[in-house]
């Protein structure tokens, strides 16, 4: 059976090298590319006056940057066309029907694609270490900095590929899917690294290209847990994370065709609280670690609270979106009685499966968490967290108990009182989010002036969750489809924030009332002000 | 083999499939007519795992398409209607592509390739590049790929649609030394009804998402069990005692009537006929013209639809 299998996966991938290496396309774009790369590996040697020229190591380290920007431009140039229509591409030439018509699941046939596409970008990578290694023959640049290089050029290719695989699930024909993830890939790397700017954005710079390779080819660091580490690992990271939220959801697309619009949206309000929890926890660590030490119950508390906010962050970056872009059509929605022992062996499998996945990923948490409170030392406790954790503690229960009551309201009567029922869970919702703002507003503003952009972020990315909460139990009504599943893979990671939320919101509390009984002192705010 | 519940098939709002039930037994040629847009491939779609119903269920060799739906594609060949094939790659190299996804044994791979090559004339393309084969042959290579796994169910969507007349006789009567050879069951979709008549031995009637009849059809058992369609013509003073006497007669299966003429079901067999005009004579009844019945597939077809579509 195991010799089997591994028979038909193998057979799976050759096709897709068959079809991918053979076409007229691959093979044109392959032998320019390696025309282009001979021509300028001998006119940077023309140009540079040979091995022995004097500055040889100098024009060595120039040409390296130079042909790392080319590569890359090659890469997110070529990317979308090559990835973007290889499902799109079945659809037009009437081969789709035929492949999922076979036993083979949509993740073997997603991930067969992609092979075949990183094999051609392979080809491509290969094909430029001749030039590289006209700089590296020259001197001034290391094998490990082009090993770097490399490491970091091979995961964009990983995360353009997803980019463009998700867009060829998501439309019918590659006339759309092909300009679109061109646009999408090329406007990721250039937008980002110029609306993203400062310490909080960091992090978020790193899904652009353009910037991580400007931080692998600069040699430069990131400083995570305390420790400094290459660049290329948060760029690596930050590639293959996104790659793998685009992977599942192109897999969801193929899977559940007609959902995809609703998946779509789950991803974007997924991948919106990321970028916004990501850039202000990555500005709220930076504040803490200029300020200075204070010897007291809070500031050990606060050495504690502060790394479970990261870990929380880290916790959203991985999960969010991924679940975001699950399809809640599941079998209950296809006649649950009839279905009898398998349908719910199916469901129950689902729901072990689910559990299993967070319970692996609170394992993660825990391990960041622990690495993080055993290397931060200047974190004081600080009006701004305290702040962060009325808003999640606060926040989120509202959210989940209106998300609640809008499911038991408008899963009942006719259609007037289902829109009713979400009407005014909708208005109870923003109310408890203007509430909650204005709480936590009054708490920040006693915090300090310099981080307000950190701040704002941070008091309105919760508010962003509890939207993009609220809008998936509104598509669940206003989709009929979608309203009849009963099985809501949100839940758990609600339920989940939920828990973490109430945690997070005893220290919030309980604190300052120690610290008055304590000493009967003013606290100590981020700035040292009384 | 195949069993149908109250199968239900939305496109948003559309239902493309409503409320059909149908059963099909072990070895039946199956043939699924109606209009453009009446849901036959929708259908199709639905026992090939390729959609998922909003309502009912399917069952295939007792497997649900949806809860088992690798179990159910494994034992199925399917042929879509708008079909196409990789261009870049050889005929026997897009065979064993198949034969690797539907788990063929490695060690029987080539043989069997060499089998459906055979069935489908197209041994002496084996090493040719697809691009290079006319459209007659890939529609043949398509043929040959849902046979490579051995199915026990082979659902053909048109599966003559733009082929020449020679290509189309040679295809149905492959289909039928299949069916013969094998006992397996066939589902098959087609406008060209003589064509399905030929080797249907029954056939469902699809309108406007509907099931508006099913009816058995002679052929495709054995000999024995051969039904043939006979019109008789009497005349008007005698047609009440004539329709007495038919639907008294154990042999003759279906009384209908058609314009003017009776229409009648019965064993293929000219004794049987015979039996029949004697008893008519038997009571004085005459026969103005009694003839076989020349389309009573397409007669069933124009009876039954109105020339709806969804």
């Amino acid at each position: 059976m195991k010799a089997r299998s591994a028979f038909w996966r193998d057979a799976l991938l050759l096709k897709e090298l068959r079809t991918r290496m053979r076409s007229r396309m691959a093979m044109g774009m392959v032998s320019l590319y390696a025309c282009a790369m001979s021509l300028l590996a001998v006119w940077l040697y023309t140009v540079s006056g040979g091995f022995s020229s004097a500055l040889a190591s100098e024009i060595g380290v120039s040409l390296f940057g130079i042909v790392c920007w080319i590569v890359l431009w090659v890469i997110i140039l070529i990317a979308p066309l090559v990835a973007a229509g290889s499902v799109s591409g079945e659809r037009d030439h009437k081969t789709l029907d035929s492949l999922m018509a076979a036993p083979i699941s949509t993740t073997r046939v997603i991930a067969a694609k992609l092979a075949a596409c990183l094999a051609y970008f392979a080809a491509l990578l290969f094909l430029s270490v001749p030039v590289f290694s006209v700089s590296f023959i020259m001197g001034g640049v290391s094998p490990g900095e082009i090993l770097a290089v490399f490491l970091t050029l091979a995961a964009i290719a990983v995360w353009a590929s997803c980019v463009g695989m998700y867009f060829s699930t998501y439309f019918q024909r590659s006339l759309a899917s092909i300009p679109v993830a061109s646009v999408v890939v090329i406007g990721i790397s250039l937008v980002v690294v110029y609306v993203f700017e400062g310490a909080g954005a960091v992090v978020i710079r790193m899904v652009s290209p353009l910037a991580q390779i400007e931080l692998v080819t600069e040699g430069g660091s990131f400083s995570v847990f305390g420790y400094d580490l290459p660049g290329m690992v948060p760029c690596i990271m930050w590639s293959l994370l996104v790659a793998s939220w685009l992977f599942e959801a192109a897999r969801q697309n193929l899977t559940f065709p007609v959902e995809r619009r609703f998946c779509a949206l789950r991803l974007l309000f997924g991948l919106a609280v990321v970028v916004i929890w990501t850039a202000t926890v990555g500005g709220i660590v930076s504040d803490v670690a200029e300020m200075d030490p204070a010897p007291s119950l809070q500031f050990w508390l606060g050495r504690v609270a502060v790394p479970i906010l990261m870990g929380l962050t880290v916790f959203l970056l991985i999960v969010t979106p991924w679940v975001s872009s699950s399809s809640p059509v599941t079998y209950s929605d296809l006649d649950a009685e009839k279905r009898g022992v398998v349908h719910r062996f199916r469901s129950l499998r689902a729901w072990v499966l689910d559990g299993a996945r967070f319970m692996v990923l609170l394992a993660v948490l825990m391990i960041g968490i622990a690495l993080f409170a055993m290397r931060v030392v200047n974190t004081p406790w600080s009006v701004m967290t305290r702040a962060a954790f009325t808003m999640s503690a606060g926040i989120m229960p509202v959210v989940l108990a209106m998300a609640c009551a809008g499911r038991w309201l408008s899963g009942r009567g006719s259609a007037v009182r289902r829109w009713v029922g979400m009407s005014i869970t909708y208005v109870l919702f923003l109310g408890s989010v203007l509430v909650s703002m204005a709480v936590s507003g009054a708490l920040l503003e006693e915090a300090s002036e310099r981080s307000a952009l950190f701040q704002w972020g941070f008091l309105l990315s919760p508010a962003i969750g509890g939207v993009w909460l609220r809008m998936t139990a509104m598509l669940r009504l206003v989709l009929p489809a979608v309203a009849k599943a009963q099985f809501e893979p949100l839940l758990v990671p609600c339920l989940f924030y939920l828990a973490i939320a109430s945690i997070l919101s005893v220290p919030a509390y309980v604190l300052p009332w120690i610290h008055a009984r304590g000493n009967g002192t003013k606290r100590q705010d981020p700035d040292g002000k009384a | 083999m195949i069993s149908v519940d109250s199968l239900t098939v939305c496109y948003g709002k559309l239902k493309a499939v409503n409320n059909v039930s149908v059963e099909v037994p072990d070895g039946e040629v199956f043939g699924l007519i109606g209009p453009n847009g009446a849901g036959k491939t929708t259908a199709m779609k639905v026992l090939a795992g390729l959609l998922l119903p909003a309502a009912g269920t399917v069952r295939i060799d007792g497997y649900d398409v949806v809860c088992e739906r690798a179990a159910v594609q494994a034992r199925i060949g399917y042929m879509v209607d708008f079909f196409g094939v990789y261009d870049y790659l050889a005929v026997t190299e897009y065979l064993e592509f198949f034969a690797g996804v539907y788990g063929v044994p490695p060690g029987t791979v080539e043989k069997r390739i060499a089998e459906v090559l055979e069935i489908v004339k197209l041994t002496h393309k084996k090493t040719a590049m697809i691009h290079e084969l006319s459209r007659g042959m890939k529609q043949r290579l398509y043929f040959a790929r849902t046979l490579v796994h051995s199915p026990s169910l082979l659902i053909l969507d048109e599966p003559a649609s733009g082929m020449d007349p020679r290509g189309r006789s040679e295809l149905m009567q492959a289909l039928r030394e299949w069916n013969e050879a094998t006992g397996k069951t066939i589902v098959i979709s087609s406008h060209i009804l003589d064509e399905l008549e030929q080797i249907c031995t029954s056939v469902g009637i699809m309108e406007t998402g509907s099931m508006v009849g099913t009816r058995s059809l002679r052929g495709g058992g054995k000999e024995g069990e051969k039904e043939r369609r006979v019109l008789l013509a009497v005349a008007a003073a005698d047609r009440g005692r004539a329709r007495t006497v038919l639907s008294g007669l154990a042999q003759v299966s279906d009384v209908g009537e058609r314009g003017d003429e009776f229409v009648l079901t019965l064993p293929d067999s000219d004794s049987v006929v015979r039996e029949v005009i004697d008893a008519l004579a038997g009571e004085s009844i005459a026969l103005l013209l009694p003839r076989a019945d020349a389309a009573p597939l397409e007669q069933t077809f124009f009876t039954m639809t109105k020339g709806e579509t969804t």
